[in-house]
């Protein structure tokens, strides 16, 4: 029996439906009421998910900024490891709210949930 | 009892994602554990009725025989919506629901999950 | 830490991932079960042995390997089947990670 999921983000912000399931996903854990702790991790090119200056608007396709936003408005964290965001795409401004971790804390995260969900 | 959670999000015909979810879910279900299969994105298509693939194993037929041998199996209607599938094309005995009511209750109900998808 | 079972459903060719198996898996008993096409990390020498080198067991589902016909799975891979696959799920590690 599970009481928290981590949403684990590997794939880019666009092109793939992925990322934006799975932050919508996190969401509607929390939203339901029955699985008390959700949380995303984002990892590899799943970083990029939290990079501020975002123009989803630019492809005509759906906002993971704004997802994110509502994981945090939710109070869920949403993790960020450091060296994937700088293999992906160097030092870029992240949004607010997301806190940026090591693989050694990200490892621990993992941990900390029963079940993870790979998107 | 334990709980086995697959979320599948594959289509069944895009690879054999969704073979592979049906026969882990048989084999979990064969060694007493409850199965719950949770269709998400393109992995709502595990349930849509009147699939014929001819010479490619019929996974909805197979996810129906499941069906009241301790396996649940409920979609996303937003994905199914998104894909033109309506309500009442689904597998009988098979559900279009949610992620708020549907996928978080099997999460809680899991010991635990399996993520089908590439 | 908690044992981690990761799922690979990909082939040697089409899988990315090997630097975020690491890092997940490092410091955890660890184990990757290979299914559709990742069982060709089986018939694949380098990148077996590569595979190999981040988790501490590699098991490789039977019925996706012999559909293949290839001669010889890598020493100290496992073939099992999906009752096994289930065992190895449900109980023997606490966390499955597809990756």
């Amino acid at each position: 029996m599970a009481q928290s999921l981590l949403i684990l983000v590997t794939k880019p912000p666009y092109g793939f439906e992925e990322a934006f399931a799975g932050l919508r996903a996190g969401l509607g854990m929390l939203a339901s009421g029955q699985v008390p702790v959700s949380s995303a991790l984002l990892v590899g090119e799943g970083t990029l998910n939290a990079v501020a200056a975002q123009r989803p608007d630019a492809i005509k396709m759906p906002s993971n900024v704004e997802a994110i936003n509502d994981l945090l408005d939710f109070e869920a964290k949403v993790y960020v490891v450091r060296e994937d965001l700088l293999h992906a795409a160097g030092d870029v401004p992240l949004l607010e709210g997301v806190e940026v971790i090591d693989w050694a804390k990200a490892r621990q995260i993992m941990d900390a949930h029963d079940l993870i969900n790979t998107f | 009892m334990k709980n086995m959670l697959i979320q599948i999000r594959s289509g069944t015909m895009m690879n054999m994602d969704t073979n592979l979810a049906v026969k882990l879910a048989q084999a979990a279900l064969d060694k007493g554990y409850g199965v719950r299969i949770f269709g998400y994105g393109e992995g709502v298509t595990l349930i849509k009725n009147g699939q014929d693939p001819k010479r490619f194993p019929n996974v909805g037929k197979e996810t129906k025989e499941m069906l009241g041998k301790g396996l649940e199996v409920v979609v996303c209607e937003t994905c199914c919506k998104a894909r033109g599938i309506a309500r009442g094309e689904e597998v009988e005995g098979t559900k279009i629901g949610s992620l708020t009511n549907d996928m978080s209750r099997f999460v809680a109900e899991s010991d635990r999950m399996v993520t089908i998808a590439r | 830490m908690k044992s981690k079972l990761f799922i690979l459903l990909k082939s040697p060719h089409e899988f990315t991932g090997i630097g975020m198996l690491r890092s997940m898996a490092e410091g955890a008993s660890s184990a990757v079960i290979l299914f559709e096409d990742a069982v060709l990390f089986a018939a694949n020498e380098k990148k077996g042995k590569e595979l190999r080198s981040v988790v501490k067991d590699v098991y490789v589902i039977k019925d996706d390997w012999e559909a293949r016909g290839l001669p010889q799975v890598m020493s100290d891979f496992k073939v099992i089947d999906y009752p096994d696959a289930v065992d190895l799920i449900m109980e023997r590690y606490e966390q499955t990670i597809t990756v």
